[in-house]
């Protein structure tokens, strides 16, 4: 097989000729995007509210394993300390309850 | 003062990482059509090229530090690369990969050549055929074939060893022969020679 028959062939491929003003459409888009981004970068609060929402909105697992660990730990020592006082007070309540019945008739 | 038109592409670069828009323009201005040419080859589409050409300017321009002048590479050996690709991407989120989609589109490309001049029908079917191909193989033809470029620029672009890149050349004109002769375009000699019949 001849390449030369082929590589010919091949040649007869066209391409059709851009639209003219796609350069002047490229450049114009760039400055478009040169224009948002100045405005962005102008309002730097804006900018710092948004990456904290963004931190918050969609944290890094790790940041998020860590999270999960410390307020579990919270929010069990939390009710751990809740039961404990709340188990203090049924006792004193019982006890209370026991000498107002036991002596209660006799005082 | 230096005239940004005869500045060199990676001088131009440097400009443009300090946005020097004058400095992007004047690489707009000197490149769309070459890679224009480029996407077209990869997608066979006026404006889908259109829209691969500037959104690969348009990275350029949003991010040009992805440009590394210390790696040494050209200028437009490295733009090649971002063109090839943001069209391999774009093809792809157009038309997802799945078996037997190939033909559907060459259909497609047909059904939107109908009116072309009968001089141009070994064109489309060319355009038909190639667009068929593997993307690999077809990536390797138009670098090389299409594009010019040398083997090992080539390779670097699709990121594959300079071996690797001319197997993928090999097999595509194997299998665009193979085709060709199928449709009786390439005739084969006594000899077993190819011999084009060429229409119009």
């Amino acid at each position: 097989m001849d390449d030369n028959e082929l590589d010919k062939i091949l040649r007869a491929r066209a391409v059709p000729l851009m639209r003219s003003n796609l350069e002047h459409r490229i450049v114009q888009a760039s400055l478009s995007a040169s224009k948002n981004s100045s405005i962005s970068n102008g309002n730097e609060l804006s900018a710092i509210f948004t990456a904290v929402l963004d931190t918050l909105i969609l944290p890094k697992p790790a940041l998020s394993m860590a999270l999960v660990l410390v307020f579990g730990l919270v929010l069990g020592g939390y009710s751990a300390g809740v039961s404990e006082a709340s188990t203090n007070i049924d006792v004193d309540a019982y006890f209370l309850a026991a000498e107002t019945i036991v002596y209660g008739d006799i005082l | 003062m230096t005239d940004l038109n005869d500045m060199t592409d990676e001088d131009l670069m440097a400009r443009v990482k300090n946005a020097d828009h004058s400095a992007f323009s004047v690489l707009v201005h000197r490149y769309t059509n070459m890679f224009y040419s480029a996407a077209y080859r990869m997608c066979a589409q006026q404006n889908d090229a259109e829209d691969i050409v500037q959104d690969a300017f348009l990275k350029l321009w949003n991010r040009p530090q992805i440009w590394d002048a210390s790696r040494g590479a050209k200028f437009t050996t490295w733009f090649y690369r971002v063109v090839t690709n943001q069209a391999i991407d774009f093809m792809r989120k157009k038309k997802p990969a799945a078996a037997g989609d190939t033909l559907d589109y060459i259909e497609d490309t047909r059904d939107s050549q109908q009116d072309m001049m009968e001089s141009d029908e070994q064109s489309a079917m060319i355009e038909m055929l190639i667009q068929s191909l593997p993307e690999r193989q077809k990536t390797a033809l138009n670098l090389c074939f299409y594009e010019g470029l040398s083997n090992k620029d080539a390779a670097q672009i699709m990121g594959v060893g300079v071996k690797a890149l001319e197997s993928l050349l090999m097999r595509a004109k194997s299998g665009l022969r193979e085709e060709l002769h199928r449709r009786g375009v390439l005739k084969q000699d006594d000899n077993g020679v190819g011999e084009a019949t060429y229409y119009g």
